[in-house]
């Protein structure tokens, strides 16, 4: 995810991928951005990756409590 | 006959049982589908293509060849729709906006060819939210469908105008697309059964895809016994999971049946609408008197769920997309082009995070499913609300009920439990594990023979009475 906030960032990064924005959706997809950081780590948080790498040693979910 | 056939006609087991009686034809009930098209549809703009006079070619044939001793079986004549993502031969592609392909499909898409064969008379294509919208999209330039209990309030999406059409009678069934939710909203919100399948269930072939990893086709009517004779036609025999038909799991008995109810979150997240909660657990006891045995089950992290099917449904119809973009960049929907552009910006890292997440939910899922044959939640934060100026980072992070199973692979079954004090539609969702359609159906079915709410028909609009 491209830094927050970092508007010429987002701007070139969609560029390359034929995406033109206005001055003023390049904000509005910078909010959503913001948003998405957010979920990403909490969605990161919420993994418990395994301390092997064999194929039988995957991912939990980190416990909540009462949940 | 007319129109008004389809107030007592409502679900596609009365329509077949009639048919099969000889009490009424399909040329006769297609007539009264098509007249309540063209009655209803200037106000709830559920049809972006009507295919008329073909669809009374084919009932007249249909009819022919029940005289001549040949039934396709319970499908034979009856009217029904398909979302406008699923291609129909010789029918416009819009797909909800102006970037949709332009040109019509030259063949069937399989899914449409399978109704056809089963017999179904399929008499139009249905309006859909632009792409990934689920939310109404204020765009002028697009045809938005009304929610027939009331045309000022939201239809849900992005299988709008199947579930509109469903809902106020003009077809009796269809077909949506279901990535986060989009068979599902629509049936919440308009007040009829809707199944998302498992992933790969239902052929996507000549199906528009918005994200592939979590897209689906699958049945929208008025009851869970309509949703299983669509399903029958759709599946091939060897698919099935060990039953014979859908529609033969269907007892109106749950002895034996495990069912799972997972408090936190789908019961606690502050955002529930009260009588949408209420209705839920009305609807769980009604499954326990129905045999059914009910009990807690944990699900953590089912908020995080949610957003990633979401952000895995951003990237991947970015992706999808992306050669479209340069040359029909202004014709995507003005939320769509905005929500697309931030999918874009998801490094390989984040979605390897994202599935690192999705596949220990998969995992603590597969393991629920030993223990409970189904999970019970509502189907719905509240009832049909007016539409607002989109919130767009609400969309990543405001809670819904859909996007969890859609990430597991899961199936999900809508079904209508109530009414609110404005009568506006509550649902409530049973989810079960990959390929158990049969039981999501059975259960659905159960509580439908209890249970009356899939049958009201809007009543506050004049035009939809």
């Amino acid at each position: 995810m491209t830094e927050q906030g970092d508007l010429a960032h987002v701007r070139t990064h969609l560029a390359a991928t034929g995406i033109r924005l206005d001055d003023e959706e390049l904000a509005q997809v910078a909010a959503i951005a913001t948003a998405v950081r957010h979920e990403l780590a909490q969605i990161r948080s919420a993994t418990v990756e395994p301390t092997a790498v064999a194929a039988d040693h995957v991912p939990t979910l980190v416990p909540t409590d009462g949940r | 006959m007319s129109a008004r056939t389809l107030d007592r006609i409502r679900t596609i087991e009365e329509a077949a049982r009639l048919i099969r009686e000889g009490a009424v034809t399909s040329v006769e009930l297609v007539a009264a589908s098509l007249e309540r098209i063209e009655s209803l549809d200037p106000l709830l703009g559920a049809f972006v293509f009507v295919a008329r006079e073909s669809a009374l070619a084919q009932a007249e044939s249909l009819d022919r060849e029940l005289s001549t001793g040949r039934h396709r079986g319970p499908l034979h004549g009856v009217p029904l729709a398909v979302k406008d993502f699923i291609g129909m031969r010789d029918a416009p592609f819009r797909v909800g906006c102006l970037a949709g392909p332009e040109a019509p499909a030259h063949v069937d898409s399989s899914a449409v060819r399978m109704l056809r064969d089963a017999g179904a008379v399929v008499v139009g294509k249905t309006t859909a939210h632009p792409y990934v919208t689920r939310e109404d999209e204020l765009d002028a330039r697009t045809r938005n469908p009304r929610n027939p209990w009331d045309p000022s309030r939201s239809p849900g999406g992005s299988s709008s105008g199947a579930g509109v059409s469903v809902a106020a009678g003009m077809v009796l069934g269809g077909l949506g697309t279901d990535t986060t939710g989009s068979v599902r909203a629509p049936a919440a919100y308009n007040g009829h059964t809707g199944l998302s399948t498992t992933s790969g269930l239902v052929s996507k072939s000549g199906v528009v895809q918005l994200a592939p990893t979590l897209d689906n086709v699958g049945p929208m009517a008025r009851s869970s016994l309509s949703c299983a004779l669509l399903l029958d036609a759709l599946v091939p025999l060897a698919e099935k999971a060990g039953s014979l038909s859908y529609e033969a799991a269907l007892t109106g008995d749950l002895t034996g049946v495990r069912i799972g109810v997972p408090v936190e979150f789908f019961y606690t997240v502050s955002s529930l609408d009260p009588d949408v909660r209420a209705a839920t657990i009305l609807a769980i006891k009604v499954l326990e008197e129905s045999g059914a045995t009910i009990s807690e089950v944990a699900l953590p992290h089912a908020a995080e769920a949610r957003s990633a099917a979401c952000l895995i449904a951003l990237a991947e119809a970015s992706q999808h997309h992306r050669r479209r973009f340069a040359e029909k960049w202004p014709e995507y929907g003005s939320i769509t082009r905005l929500l697309f552009a931030a999918g874009a910006l998801l490094s390989a890292a984040d979605l390897a995070a994202i599935n690192r997440f999705r596949q220990a939910f998969q995992e603590h899922l597969h393991q629920t499913f030993a223990e409970v044959d189904a999970i019970v939640t509502p189907a719905m934060l509240a009832p049909a609300t007016k539409p607002a100026a989109p919130d767009l980072a609400s969309f990543v992070t405001s809670p819904d009920f859909y996007g969890q199973w859609s990430l597991a692979g899961l199936p999900a079954l809508v079904v209508p439990s109530g009414l609110n004090g404005e009568g506006m539609p509550i649902a409530t969702q049973i989810v079960s594990d990959r390929f158990s359609e049969a039981t999501l159906l059975r259960i659905g079915d159960a509580y439908q023979r209890r249970t009356d709410w899939h049958l009201q028909l809007p009543g506050r609009h004049p035009a939809a009475a």
